[in-house]
């Protein structure tokens, strides 16, 4: 049925942006406006932060007593991933990551 | 040295005294006295006190023989009239004078009362005004006390029978009581002994037999004002008569004195006195009075309320009939209003919601009108409102575990609460009848119910629902208002880890307007008309719920698919590390239909009638099948289904967008098959009085499905299993402080603890109970099994 309906209208991309706007006798429905809704969550693999406990999507326990801006999470290369905040304070006791004692070296920090 | 130093001064006693003898007769008899008199008298005191050997006992010594011969004068004067009507008169007259020289004469002999380097003889020195004070007690007032007891008696009993008297008579008496004693450490023990008493059996005896006979003759309304009027006249009386000092032995420094008993010292003469006639105007009759007390409030009657109530508040166990009184009656009354109405409110929250809150009203008028808000009455008004209010005899909710057995039965108060906040917050046409003002005040009205309704937690739930609904269609009437209601519910005690949730819900979509915004810009740019289709809400997980796990798959019409990877795009360039899911079961839009007519009608869809009515572009005319509908859009039957029924049966329009070909017009979802036909309406319009129009729009989204489960029961099932959670918690947490406590201990810290959530029964503290054991978190004592171990 998809398929079908994709070969019966063989327009370019254009076209269907122009046409969408009124309706026509072959096409009795227009779009006039789409409220588009995702949520987001982190890329991770465990979403519970292993060093303060708190899912990765709530903010820290640190954070959530003091309501700072931001508690973003961070991934090290060994793909496990923390908050932030949590990690920052744990690299000052101890260069490993907590649960494969692998060096910590930052991969990327959520955005 | 200093004795003959006296000697050889040369002054002698008699020619001083002599020279100060007429001005103390004259002060005695309160004839005129000069300044200079009066300040010479000083002198010459001192000069005598100074000067002359002995000279303090010489002059006490003669001043007593003054004071002794004038009382005995003042003596023959009251004398005379022994045994008739003026003798009280005559005392008091004379009293008041002596009384008024008592304090007045000491004054010069001030220097010869201290001891000044006469300590051996300290002991001695009695003040001069103790000396008058005695010499009038033993020659005069010990002999006449008793009459003058009963005269003044007579008196007050003349007013209470309503004559006019003197009371300066009657004060006089008693401050010769007063001031006229024989025990130097409790100076009002004489006046509590004589006085006090015979004022008080006075006063019971007068009304011992008048009340019982008023009663009867006048009946029980009639009495209650009757000795509501003679309690106040007591009052003022006793106030007048009696003595209102602080009956503490020294009125400074001998707080000891006054803790070591306390039971004589801390009770006011006046109230021993109100107590005397509490006892035989109200507690005699108290049976009579609450006998009257249900009616009463049946009947509204404010003024007797009150009355009765300021006869019964001071008596001692009275106001255990009135609470009770109250309670019974908020009790049946509010539930059979409820019942009365039960048709109106049960279909309408803004009814129910009135109904509630003007019964609440009506009882805290009562406790105020009638009981001036006394504290224990309002405790009950409290206790038998949230009866009522979480009454479930007509709004049931049963609330199913997972094994389908009933957890619990419970008032849908909580759900209707919600509902009517959702009326006045949401764009609707109460909430814009309604003025800014109005809208706060019935939402503080909510809150105020809310108090007493104990499956808080069923609010909350049902409350956030449609806090995300309103949210994410936009229909919020007024968005500061809605921040307002998230910090009210924080401030009157809501679980804050669920307030948190709808506070960050409100943040989100404010941080979501800067993306959205952000989003138009990056597009026109590319001059791409999808800026004017286009709004997205890309909104946080953690905030509002991870629907991720159940989201409804959809298959996209082509209209829509296409905006998808721009969107993602553009969302990969401002953040990095998040992943994206989809809520197209959230999601909504506006369709342009246009009909053979010529007709242009706007469409408020959820994005699944989007996909469903896509199907027919390009194939306008033709039937299409329910399967082949399932297969374009992948839709589950369930979602599928209620679709189809809202574009062939929307309630709120005569002439829907699809048709079927099942026979109308109550066309039932379960009729529908996989070979059912639906086709576009051609001829769909919208008539506004009657007329056929061309150009309208029409919002077919309804009540879009938001909660966090499809159904109810499975809704049920989840706010079960996290009831049984939050008891499992609890239990651990108590546990965990105690070690080691009883089953009754427990359920009452369990109470207490999960009280701002719901209300936790036997059974479910039992059935978590067992299950703790059987996890080995805890166990029971050995020797007591109706006590707990915490295993750690």
């Amino acid at each position: 049925m998809t398929e079908s309906r994709t070969e019966s209208m063989p327009m370019d991309e254009g076209e269907v942006v122009k046409t969408n706007n009124q309706p026509t006798e072959n096409r009795p429905f227009a779009l006039k406006r789409w409220n588009a809704l995702a949520v987001w969550a982190w890329d991770v693999d465990c979403d519970t932060c292993a060093i303060c406990r708190v899912h990765l999507m709530e903010e820290c326990l640190r954070c959530q007593s003091e309501s700072s801006t931001e508690c973003v999470v961070v991934w090290g290369d060994c793909n496990h991933s923390f908050h932030n905040c949590c990690m920052s304070q744990w690299i000052r006791q101890n260069n490993r990551c907590p649960l494969c004692q692998k060096n910590w070296v930052v991969q990327r920090i959520g955005k | 040295m200093h004795g003959s130093l006296r000697a050889e001064s040369g002054l002698n006693f008699e020619t001083e005294w002599a020279r100060a003898h007429p001005t103390v007769l004259a002060l005695l008899n309160q004839t005129r006295v000069t300044p200079t008199e009066w300040q010479d008298l000083f002198l010459s005191v001192y000069k005598i006190h100074s000067w002359v050997e002995d000279g303090e006992e010489k002059v006490r010594e003669a001043l007593s023989e003054d004071i002794v011969r004038y009382v005995a004068e003042a003596e023959k004067r009251i004398r005379v009239y022994e045994g008739t009507s003026s003798l009280l008169r005559v005392y008091i007259n004379e009293w008041a004078r002596f009384y008024k020289q008592a304090n007045i004469l000491p004054l010069p002999f001030k220097v010869i009362e201290s001891a000044y380097g006469k300590t051996a003889k300290t002991i001695d020195l009695v003040p001069i005004k103790t000396v008058m004070l005695e010499k009038w007690n033993t020659a005069i007032f010990s002999s006449f006390s008793q009459q003058l007891l009963s005269a003044a008696m007579g008196l007050v009993e003349s007013e209470r029978n309503g004559g006019i008297i003197d009371s300066q008579l009657v004060i006089g008496v008693r401050e010769s009581f007063v001031a006229l004693n024989d025990a130097p450490d409790d100076p009002l023990a004489l006046y509590r002994r004589t006085f006090e008493k015979v004022f008080t059996e006075e006063t019971v005896n007068y009304y011992k037999n008048r009340n019982s006979q008023y009663l009867e003759e006048h009946g029980v309304l009639e009495y209650m004002i009757y000795a509501d009027r003679k309690l106040d006249e007591e009052n003022l009386r006793a106030s007048k008569y009696l003595d209102s000092s602080y009956p503490a032995s020294t009125s400074h420094g001998n707080d000891e004195a006054r803790l070591k008993a306390p039971n004589v010292m801390t009770q006011y003469s006046i109230k021993k006195h109100m107590d005397c006639c509490v006892m035989v105007l109200v507690e005699e009759y108290e049976e009579s009075i609450l006998g009257e007390c249900s009616r009463l409030i049946q009947n509204r009657d404010v003024e007797r309320l009150q009355r009765l109530y300021r006869l019964i508040r001071r008596t001692r166990k009275g106001i255990e009939t009135v609470v009770k009184c109250i309670d019974e009656h908020i009790r049946t009354e509010g539930l059979n209003d409820m019942h009365a109405n039960a048709e109106t409110i049960t279909a309408d929250p803004e009814k129910y919601v009135a109904q509630l809150l003007n019964m609440f009203e009506k009882f805290s008028a009562l406790v105020r009108d009638g009981f001036c808000d006394d504290a224990r009455l309002l405790t009950t008004r409290d206790k038998a409102f949230r009866e009522v209010v979480n009454d479930c005899s007509i709004f049931r909710l049963e609330l199913l575990n997972k094994k389908g057995k009933t957890s619990s039965v419970e008032s849908k108060c909580a759900e209707l609460l919600a509902n009517y906040c959702d009326l006045l917050l949401r764009k609707t046409q109460l909430s814009k009848k309604l003025t800014s003002e109005e809208i706060d005040e019935k939402l503080n009205q909510v809150l105020l119910v809310l108090k007493y309704v104990q499956n808080k937690d069923l609010f909350m739930r049902f409350h956030r629902a449609h806090l995300s609904r309103r949210l994410i269609l936009e229909m919020s009437a007024d968005q500061d208002k809605e921040e307002m209601m998230v910090n009210k519910l924080r401030e009157c005690g809501m679980p804050p880890d669920m307030v948190n949730k709808l506070s960050k819900m409100l943040q989100d979509i404010e941080v979501n307007k800067d993306l959205s915004s952000l989003f138009k810009q990056s597009l026109s740019i590319n001059n791409n008309k999808m800026a004017d289709v286009v709004n997205i809400k890309i909104l946080n997980g953690g905030a509002w719920g991870r629907g991720g796990s159940d989201k409804v798959r959809v298959s996209l019409p082509r209209e829509l698919d296409e905006f998808v990877p721009e969107i993602e795009g553009f969302y990969k360039k401002q953040h990095s590390g998040r992943k994206l899911a989809w809520m197209h079961h959230w999601s909504s839009g506006t369709m342009v239909f246009g009909t053979s007519s010529g007709g242009r009608f706007d469409l408020e869809v959820t994005t699944f009638q989007m996909a469903v009515l896509f199907c027919w572009n390009d194939r306008a005319n033709e039937k299409l099948s329910l399967e082949s509908l399932r297969i374009a859009t992948e839709l589950p039957d369930t979602e599928l289904f209620r679709t189809l029924l809202s574009l062939v049966a929307c309630p709120k329009i005569k002439s829907q967008v699809l048709n079927c070909d099942l026979p109308g017009p109550n066309i039932n979802p379960r009729d529908f098959n996989d070979s059912t036909l639906f086709f576009v309406n051609h001829d769909f319009n919208l008539s506004k009085n009657g007329k056929a129009q061309l150009r309208g729009k029409v919002n077919l989204i309804g009540r879009l499905q938001l909660s966090l489960e499809p159904n109810a029961e499975k809704e049920h099932e989840s706010i079960v299993a996290l009831r049984e959670y939050r008891v499992q918690e609890a239990i651990v947490k108590v546990l965990k402080t105690r070690k080691s406590i009883t089953l009754a201990q427990l359920t009452t810290e369990l109470i207490e603890i999960l009280k701002p959530f719901f209300l936790p029964n036997r059974k479910m503290i039992k059935e978590q109970i067992d299950w703790l054991i059987e996890n080995k978190y805890m166990e029971r004592r050995p020797d007591d099994i109706n006590t707990f171990v915490y295993l750690s």
